[in-house]
């Protein structure tokens, strides 16, 4: 019985997903946002891949992630193609967080510096110079987030918020990509603190400003 | 040396449904393995409880002869704020038994790890708790515990082939500390299952190449914890305690090291 009356609840729960996606999608049709929206989409689904492909207990079924040992990690607000020509090696994994702050980018990479070779990797943190200072982490750093930091930053830690933050947050979605924020509260960083992190860790820190 | 010397893991890769796991389970006791390891997040601490029982009533297998080794895992470290106490205690009512042979910490999570410790070892202390120990810690992690003075009694490490881990092991070994393989097989990844060198040693043996592989974790004093979900490969994996593999052979198979890494620890464990 109870089987059941969960069945009902899901597809309840799925159309009413159904029509608010389709709604945010014609808000955005019509108000012709649909470009800024495509690009966060896009953006969205890159990270959740990289996720995917660096965390293979995510993807069991999936071709299992042969990444390993990179040369060099570069987070940030930069694109992966210009993160390749920074980097200069054919092994570089990078993470593109448009908007974020340093304390977003040093929190995605506490999550991710296993990518790096054991000794002599080299990490890059791009941040642009207006959010240097700025706290908080928005949807894109948060999807890469274990739920033991979720819980620790007391973040929201609404799975399709996660997945596809422009369905469900677009307006602070938006925000990022205009380069204006809503900011949740993260503790202060320091340089110092970043590069004792990385050369705990045998790899080499660096902190460039856009 | 027999198959008291491996483990049966009951993680991501085993059975999970009661009938298929007691089947693989009275399979391995049957084999001469009586170790087992589980993890709160696995899902499987209350089926082995059950199993447990059953092997007592129909095999006359009873606890002493089981190591039964479990793990707190990292949303336990902070719910409690590192006081697991209450945690290692329904691990135990999981399980059914009065003391815990292993346990474990299975993510060393920075900012619960020191509280966890401390109450792994007043378990131990307590005596409910025969050994204690930590997961998916690399040689810096050991070098600062032995500073600290707070040695581990196991380490369960991903050691392979793929990963030998030479540093990890031999601090383990000079120190004292029994390391534990997980993906012993690197869950046969076919640089593994592909491999000519590994086929060329196995061959010479007359052993498949996971039985050479297991073996060669037991030939470099480390214990494999490996699943199945197969009773077949159970049973053959149990088989490799009638050879040995000589120095040049286990100098081959570890030739196949990259250090490649499975788990991503970063992932599972922020800031480890
Ligand atoms: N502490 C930790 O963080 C941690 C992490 C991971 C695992 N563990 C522990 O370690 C245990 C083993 O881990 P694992 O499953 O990753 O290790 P594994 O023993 O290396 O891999 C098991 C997988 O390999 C397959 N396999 C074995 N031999 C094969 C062959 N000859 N051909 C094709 N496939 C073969 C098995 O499939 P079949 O079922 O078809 O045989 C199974 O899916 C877990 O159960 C768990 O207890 C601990």
């Amino acid at each position: 019985m109870s089987g059941i009356i969960n069945k009902v609840k899901n597809h309840k729960k799925a159309a009413a997903l159904l029509v608010l996606f389709l709604m945010i999608i014609a808000v955005f049709v019509i108000s012709g946002m649909y470009l800024p929206a495509a690009v966060i989409m896009a953006v969205s689904v890159a990270n959740e891949l990289t996720v995917r492909k660096m965390n293979r207990q995510k993807a069991p079924f999936g071709t299992y992630s042969k990444i390993r040992n990179a040369d060099c990690l570069v987070i940030g607000d930069i694109s992966p193609k210009a993160a390749q020509n920074l980097s200069g090696s054919d092994k570089t994994v990078s993470i593109y967080l448009p908007g974020c702050t340093l304390a977003g980018a040093y929190e995605v990479l506490r999550h991710t510096f296993s990518i790096l070779k054991e000794d002599g990797g080299q990490a890059m943190l791009v941040v642009r110079k207006k959010n240097i200072d700025k706290t908080g982490y928005s949807p894109f750093e948060i999807s890469f987030f274990h739920a033991v930091t979720i819980n620790r930053l007391e973040l929201d830690n609404s799975e399709y918020l996660l997945r596809l933050p422009i369905l469900f947050t677009p307006i602070k979605s938006l925000m990022i990509l205009a380069g204006t924020r809503g900011v949740k509260s993260a503790t202060g960083l320091c340089d110092k603190e970043i590069s004792a992190f990385c050369e705990e860790r045998g790899f080499t820190g660096e902190i460039l400003e856009v | 040396m027999d198959a008291s010397r491996l483990i049966f893991g009951t993680g991501v890769s085993s059975s999970k449904d009661y009938d298929s796991l007691k089947q693989v389970i009275f399979a391995a006791v049957e084999r001469g393995i009586l170790a087992f390891d589980t993890a709160p997040s696995y899902g499987t601490e209350e089926g082995l409880g059950r199993i447990f029982k059953e092997l007592s009533h129909e095999m006359g297998i009873d606890r002493e002869r089981l190591f039964i080794q479990t793990k707190i895992d990292a949303w336990q470290m902070q719910e409690s704020d590192g006081n697991v106490y209450k945690h290692a205690e329904s691990a135990m009512k999981k399980l059914g038994v009065s003391y815990l042979d292993s346990l474990l910490i299975h993510w060393p999570v920075p900012e619960y790890f020191d509280r966890t410790w401390e109450c792994l070892v007043e378990l131990k202390n307590d005596g409910i708790v025969r050994k204690t120990g930590i997961c998916n810690i690399r040689f810096r992690h050991l070098e600062k515990y032995a500073e600290c003075g707070g040695l581990p009694d196991v380490v369960q490490i991903e050691r392979n082939p793929l990963r030998t881990c030479e540093k990890e092991i031999v601090f383990c070994h000079e120190h004292g500390i029994e390391v534990q393989a997980y993906s012993p097989l690197c869950k046969m990844d076919e640089r593994i299952r592909d491999s000519e060198i590994l086929k060329e040693v196995s061959q010479k043996y007359g052993k498949s190449l996971g039985q050479t592989v297991l073996r060669w974790h037991i030939d470099t004093g480390v214990t494999p914890v490996f699943t199945s979900k197969k009773l077949e490969r159970v049973r053959e994996y149990a088989g490799i305690f009638d050879f040995k593999l000589s120095r040049e052979d286990m100098a081959l198979v570890a030739s196949l090291n990259i250090d490649y890494k499975m788990y991503l620890e970063s992932m599972a464990c922020p800031g480890l």
